[in-house]
């Protein structure tokens, strides 16, 4: 009898009770009221730039599978990436694919939700802007994932649930990278002319098409586009001396066609672990003898050696990167420079056999960079030049792993800076990270099996 | 006499309702005594322990075949004048001694009582009331603290370690008011708590860590509770003890009744003072290379690599002249205790009440870390009229910490690496005195004596009940109870220190409030029939809800280092976060047992949530059980040596949502995303932050126990055993995802958990004379924790270490099998799993667990005359714990001059023939840490407390009026027998958040060995 008055109880008491067990959070609000009008559609945007200068990201860890695996970088702590030991357990590798495709979801999100936003305030233009960023956005986070893993799945619809979660099988990195042509075809027909360096407008989405070109080989296309942005002489300078786009707190200087603020709330990642410790930071890699001796030499280095911080600690000198380093981490992530453009130039021009116009194009930089004119005419010796100038103009960037892998010469560059390491062909493709392979179903690039 | 006192505490509680009978149900005899004119006898008597001669204050004294009773007072004393005429029988009685019948035939006399070591009448603390626990039905284990609350630890719940069967407790990581790691009976969550359900008085307590700032150094806010004001706690096991308690109960349940006075009980005042010191022995530090050495192993490295020496005479010079530096011993150093604790206790007619204050402080063996916690204590009882009664409990305390950080990522403030991962051979001050940093880490002396970090938490934990008789077989009960905790964090970084340095000086302040409250309303109704049918009815309702908010405020770039407020600094900035959740419950309990023979329970509650959707938010949480006292039976009458034997069988289910965030199952966007539309100006942004899932429901564990409680001789020896399976099913788990869908981790219930363990306490009271006391508990558990479904495995920490996959326990630990050292090339051997050829990730393996096979504790008490001796060892076998220290002090010299090299490097291998563990020195052989060869097994068995105590004689302290004095020695980790070559066994990672990291060791300090004294006043 209890018992049944028990159970009336409840039953009078649920439907009381249902009010005092609603509780609506603050903080956070729901899937559904994320994205409904034009500001709610603006703070998604800015929250996918937000994600896309994520410490997984350009904030720190995309960053450094760019230039730490590649013979310039000696860890001072346990570290298997600077000794090109690929693990696909290592969060190096796992956090920065999570981090990518964070972004990828934002990005979804804008593209599948901004067409139905009904809201009088929202202008056709203001919403084709911000449907071209998510599209530009989407295409450098793809193009990121190819160049380092190879092809990789193809996720364009938004995650809500997991309801709608099928497995998505690893398109080619050639599809991958027809994929990334295609989303910046229509951000550059979305996407306005004009100068903004923390926003994707058409002219990024040219200098971010150049690199495409430059990467899957099409030589002509790579110069049209690279040529479209160096004549934007208005827009885009390289700054004199080398050091002015960096030093000194400057941000968003001419130099910059792409770079990623970070403020006192969303400081860098890369700033702490750089810098010296009488900078504040973590120190925990240094650039590796052969660089800093290259930086340091008057006719290879030039002015470049501002790259390069050092400190004396009890008779040691102690050699850091100086791109990173201010206090707080407001240090911007370069993503686009005008510099790499002229390089893009040059190194599309040597291959289709223009000595003449390489070498300008590369001078250019290196006259910026403090350096003698080259005066080579030998195409190999301008492919090569082209490459060591790279070398030393991104070396705190994400480039010069990709750089090695793309032109096939991972293998003798790094055996030359570290001779104790064995580079074999696999580690041309980063590993996929084991969940991915394990609950993704992906298949594994091969040696990482 | 220690006994007694023991039993005292015991009993305190049926006291109260001993009292409250007499008060309520009798008082018209003792009226009608004093009216009587009619005065046949005067009877004067005292009544004492039959081997101590103590006098037993509130013994009961009744005339057989008539009502009239009186009670002894304070000496034992009591007077009876009735109408009867000698000869007549008294019966006398009293707690814990077994009732004497005795004709008296002329004044005065002394009855002499036997104390009844049967324990059978011992009352407990169950669920919404108290049971005896003879009758009880489910597993509950009652803990007296009085000998624990020396034990240099900030929380009751650390010190009561070794004392519960089925009761897994980490001793503590020498980082004084830290959490507690506390497991009953095994784990059965991934993701939502595994910690026991608190109650306090009634009062539902928060035990999870209110630490913001670097929220890995959590905290226990149960260390703000005075040990000393507890009177007895009591575990909650099974599905019958813990059922009532729905989805805040399955993972047992922890009871803490605080002391209360009694009605008509002289004021009592107690004065309790001790002092003493912890220190860690140096034999416990960690071993490091010297400076030679040091350089020798680096150099050794480099020639096996082919690289060009560095330890030159013209560069950093010869290994062998390199120096030494000691940093350990600046930060270890000798931690005083001091502990005073004022008491006053007692009651009138219809006011009781306990009154207390005391203060506690404890230095850590760490410089910079310490605890001191002030707290008060008002407990009033106070009978409105016959059928009304209330009272309330209230605990305010302030507990300040100053907090120091052991380890932490990139170094930056951590006090074990600015200590122990610098190479030895390198300075601490240059030559003119000033400190120097090396590698990524501060330096230990300046980190030592600038930081400024600390935490204070002011706190209150009270209640109101009152209690109406409706009837005197019902009863009605309301009650509503705070738990209030404003947790106060300011940290200050000068610029002599890295994070100073790297934000010329920063500050961080924080402000946290839990506020948690309940509701309470319960109908109970009691009735016995024809002297052999007991039923009891139970039901309530209870409100619940819990409101947790935090502002942390945050400074960057101050003018120099004497500013140090916010207020100073040139970016400043704020942040703020705030979360609730309601649980409303509804509860009901059948109790019915005939002849005390046979004895049934069942339990029903419903919980409903607002953590959950609307359609998955109620939960119904039942259980059943029964128990057969065999020994009651005819035919078990003949029976001399077994006076005891009960079996008991329960089933139920008990819920968890806890630990879960308080808006799990919603799709959310978060805010904080902020960046500039063009510029700098950062503009407001938004990104998703969790994935929906509407289904997500209650986790769910059932739990099946078979008990046998033995009683041999009278009660001198009693047995408890248990066997228990637990099996949880939904369970609240963060699967993994593929993170290709822009997420890593997504919170479902899916997932099925089972622990299966058996429980053996024994009890006996070895001797017992007049002069020579001595008792013995012993108790040892046994639990197999195993995943029994889990969709993929999934891995923790940043070298994923730890994974947990179906088939194996939770804190398992996934690594490369090492096999061991090849001695004609000195390369590490690896279990090739996969048989490829090749060392790759698919060669990692569950190699163990964290879970020890058997733990427990064994107690001895005795008593010699006026000296008193308690001594409890805790042991555990078959345990593991992954050296984490180790792993990283064995880097082969690969780090040169940036990492410590520890001792044990010294024994690698260095030519053909060498038979070792230690691997050549050389890239390959150093480039896996996940070795399991740094797995090592923790089995120990430790020495936990020693205390010895000596009370005056009482003919020496009455001339001042002392009714006792005793002093005492508590001694605490004064041996430790141990395999593992870490300095503790039972230390592990502050972790708070992931508890699924667990047999972790890496940077803690190690529990300190202790000493102190004491001295023990009451009037």
């Amino acid at each position: 009898m209890f018992k049944k008055i028990g159970i009336g109880l409840i039953a009078v008491a649920l439907i009381g009770c249902n009010k005092f067990l609603e509780v609506e959070p603050k903080e956070s609000i729901s899937d559904e009221l994320a994205i409904t009008d034009k500001t709610s559609l603006n703070t998604a945007v800015r929250g996918l730039y937000r994600t896309l200068a994520d410490n997984g990201y350009y904030g720190e860890g995309y960053v450094n599978l760019g230039f730490v695996p590649s013979g310039e970088i000696t860890y001072n702590v346990f570290n298997n990436v600077s000794n090109l030991n690929f693990r696909p357990d290592d969060a190096a590798f796992v956090d920065t694919w999570a981090a990518i495709y964070a972004t990828i979801n934002i990005a979804n999100h804008i593209i599948q939700k901004a067409p139905q936003v009904q809201d009088v305030n929202l202008t056709d233009i203001e919403r084709n802007t911000i449907v071209g960023e998510a599209h530009f956005v989407r295409a450098l986070a793809y193009f990121d994932l190819a160049r380092g893993w190879g092809g990789v799945p193809l996720k364009l619809e938004p995650t809500t649930s997991l309801v709608s979660n099928e497995q998505i099988a690893r398109s080619s990195r050639e599809e991958v990278y027809a994929f990334v042509r295609q989303e910046l075809d229509l951000a550059e027909s979305l996407l306005p002319e004009e100068v903004n360096r923390v926003r994707a407008t058409k002219y990024t989405v040219w200098a971010l098409r150049a690199r495409l070109d430059l990467y899957t080989k099409n030589w002509d296309e790579a110069i049209d586009y690279a040529t479209k942005v160096i004549g934007l002489t208005d827009a885009y300078k390289l700054v004199k001396p080398f050091s002015a786009w960096f030093s000194n707190g400057a941000v968003q200087t001419p130099e910059s066609i792409f770079e990623l603020a970070h403020s006192a709330q969303n400081p860098s990642g890369l700033r702490t672990r750089m810098s010296l410790l009488s900078n504040g930071g973590e120190y925990r890699y240094a650039p590796s003898e052969p660089v800093v001796k290259t930086l340091q030499h008057p006719a290879t280095g030039g002015d470049r050696v501002a790259l390069l911080d050092s400190a004396t600690q009890s008779g040691v000198k102690l050699y850091a990167g100086a791109l990173y380093y201010r206090s707080p981490a407001t240090d911007p992530s370069y993503v686009l420079r005008i510099a790499e453009q002229y390089l893009i130039r040059a190194e599309a021009k040597a291959e289709i056999d223009d000595a003449a116009g390489a070498l300008s194009d590369l001078n250019q930089v290196r006259e910026r960079a403090g350096l003698q004119a080259l005066t080579t005419q030998s195409i190999d010796v301008l492919k090569d030049a082209v490459l060591e100038e790279r070398r030393l103009e991104f070396l705190w960037e994400a480039q010069r792993y990709f750089d090695l892998a793309r032109t096939g010469k991972l293998k003798e560059k790094i055996e030359a800076l570290k001779p104790n390491l064995t580079i074999t062909e696999h580690l041309n493709l980063f590993p996929i990270p084991i969940d991915e392979v394990n609950l993704g179903g992906l298949k594994q690039n091969p040696g990482y099996e | 006499m220690r006994t007694e006192r023991r039993l005292r505490s015991l009993y305190k509680h049926y006291l109260r309702v001993a009292f409250w009978c007499v008060a309520t149900v009798c008082p018209q005899y003792i009226y009608a005594q004093e009216t009587t004119p009619l005065i046949n006898s005067r009877l004067d008597g005292q009544v004492l322990d039959s081997i101590s001669g103590e006098p037993l204050a509130g013994a009961s004294i009744l005339i057989d075949g008539i009502t009239h009773h009186t009670r002894a007072d304070k000496d034992g004393k009591f007077k009876l004048i009735t109408g009867q005429k000698f000869p007549y029988t008294i019966l006398v009685s009293y707690i814990g001694y077994k009732t004497k019948k005795v004709v008296v035939d002329g004044s005065p006399i002394v009855v002499q009582l036997n104390v009844d070591a049967t324990q059978l009448e011992d009352v407990v603390v169950v669920g919404y009331g108290q049971q005896r626990k003879s009758n009880l039905v489910g597993s509950v284990v009652k803990v007296d603290p009085t000998n624990v609350q020396h034990i240099p630890e900030a929380s009751f719940d650390t010190q009561i370690q070794g004392n519960a069967a089925g009761v897994q407790i980490s001793g503590g990581t020498g980082i004084p008011g830290s959490n507690t790691f506390i497991r009953i009976r095994g784990a059965t969550s991934i993701n939502s708590s595994n910690d026991p359900l608190y109650i306090v008085d009634g009062v539902f307590v928060n035990n999870t860590s209110l630490q913001n700032i670097e929220a890995d150094r959590t905290t226990s806010p149960l260390a703000d509770l005075n040990p000393s004001d507890i009177a007895t706690i009591e575990v909650l096991k099974d599905a019958t003890a813990v059922a009532i308690y729905g989805s805040r109960g399955a993972n047992g349940v922890i009871i803490i009744t605080t002391k209360r006075g009694s009605f008509g009980e002289k004021t009592k005042i107690n004065i309790d003072a001790s002092g003493g010191a912890g220190w860690v022995p140096k034999s416990s530090w960690w071993k490091q290379t010297t400076g030679p050495e040091h350089a020798m192993i680096v150099e050794e490295f480099r020639r096996n690599e082919g690289l060009a020496p560095v330890f030159t005479a013209d560069g950093r010079g010869l290994p062998e002249d390199q120096p030494t530096y000691d940093r350990q011993s600046i930060l270890n150093r000798t931690a005083l205790y001091q502990n005073y604790n004022l008491s006053f206790q007692g009651g009138s007619e219809n006011t009781s009440y306990y009154i207390s204050a005391g203060f506690n402080g404890q230095e850590g063996v760490w410089k910079t870390m310490g605890f001191n916690r002030t707290s008060f204590k008002v407990n009033i009882d106070q009978k409105i009229s016959q059928k009304i009664r209330i009272s309330t409990s209230n605990t305010l305390s302030r507990s300040h910490r100053d907090i120091g950080r052991a380890v932490g990522s990139g170094g930056t403030g951590a006090l074990y690496q600015a200590t122990v991962d610098i190479p030895t051979y390198l300075p601490i001050f240059d030559e003119d005195g000033k400190p120097l940093r090396w590698v990524n880490f501060d330096n230990i002396y300046s980190l030592t004596t600038e930081s400024d970090n600390t935490a204070v938490s002011n706190h209150y934990i009270g209640a109101l009940y009152g209690e109406i008789d409706i009837t005197p077989d019902l009863k009605f009960r309301t009650s509503f109870s705070l738990d209030y905790n404003l947790y106060e964090e300011n940290e200050y970084w000068n610029t002599n220190l890295l994070r100073g340095i790297a934000n010329n000086g920063e500050a961080t302040s924080s402000f946290t409030q839990s506020n948690f409250w309940i509701s309470e309303q319960t109908l109970r109704y009691a009735k016995t029939l024809q002297e052999k049918h007991h039923l009891g009815v139970l039901l309530g309702t209870q409100l619940q809800s819990s409101i947790l908010s935090n502002t942390t405020s945050r400074g960057t770039n101050f003018p120099n280092n004497s500013f140090t407020l916010i207020s100073a600094a040139a970016n400043q900035t704020v942040s703020e976060s705030w979360g609730k959740n309601n649980l409303a419950s509804f509860f009901s309990r059948v109790e019915y047992n005939y002849k005390e023979k046979y004895l049934f329970e069942a339990n029903l509650r419903a919980d409903g949530s607002s953590k959950f959707s609307r359609d998955e938010r109620w939960g119904y949480f039942p259980s059943v059980g029964g128990a057969w006292k065999i020994s009651e039976e005819r035919f078990m009458q003949n029976q001399h040596a077994l006076t005891n034997l009960k079996l008991r069988v329960n089933y139920g289910v008990a819920g968890n949502q806890n630990g879960i965030n308080d808006f799990a199952y919603r799709g959310l966007w978060t805010a904080g995303a902020g960046y500039p539309d063009e510029g700098t100006t950062e503009l407001p942004g938004t990104k998703p932050l969790q994935l929906a899932n509407p289904d997500l429901s209650w986790e769910k564990t059932s739990q099946l126990n078979t008990g046998l409680d033995i009683g041999l001789w009278g009660g001198r020896v009693n047995i408890e055993t248990n066997y228990y399976r637990k099996y949880t099913t939904d369970a609240l788990l963060q699967v993994s995802v593929p993170n290709y869908t822009g997420f890593k981790t997504y919170l479902t219930n899916y997932g099925e958990i089972s622990n299966k363990g058996v429980e053996f306490s024994i009890n006996s009271v070895n001797l017992h004379r007049r002069s020579f006391e001595w008792s013995t508990s012993f108790n040892i558990s046994r639990n197999i924790n195993k995943i029994e479904v889990l969709p993929t495995p999934m891995s923790f920490e940043d070298r994923q270490f730890i994974r947990i996959e179906q088939g194996v326990p939770l804190y398992s630990y996934w690594l490369y099998n090492f096999l061991g050292v090849d001695p004609q090339t000195g390369d590490v051997i690896i279990e090739d799993v996969n048989q490829d050829n090749q060392i790759t990730v698919a060669d990692r393996k569950i190699v163990g667990n964290a879970w020890p096979k058997f733990f427990g504790g064994l107690t001895n008490n005795f008593r010699f005359g006026d000296f008193d001796a308690h001594i409890l060892f805790t042991f555990s076998y078959g345990n593991h714990l992954w050296n984490h220290n180790r792993a990283l002090g064995e880097n082969g010299g690969s780090l040169d001059a940036n990492r410590v090299i520890f001792a044990s490097q010294l024994d690698r291998w260095q030519k053909p023939g060498d038979i070792t563990d230690v691997p050549r020195l050389g890239l390959k052989n150093y480039n896996i840490q996940q070795l399991s060869r740094f797995f090592e097994d923790a089995s120990f068995l430790r020495l936990r407390t020693l205390t010895v105590g000596y009370t005056l004689p009482k003919q020496l302290t009455t001339r001042y009026h002392i009714d006792r004095l005793r002093i005492y020695f508590v001694g605490t980790n004064l041996w430790l027998l141990t395999k593992y070559t870490g300095p503790d066994p039972e230390t592990r990672i502050e972790r708070g958040e992931n508890q699924n990291i667990q047999g972790y060791d890496f940077a803690s300090p190690p529990t300190p060995r202790s000493v102190q004294f004491g001295l023990n006043l009451t009037f």
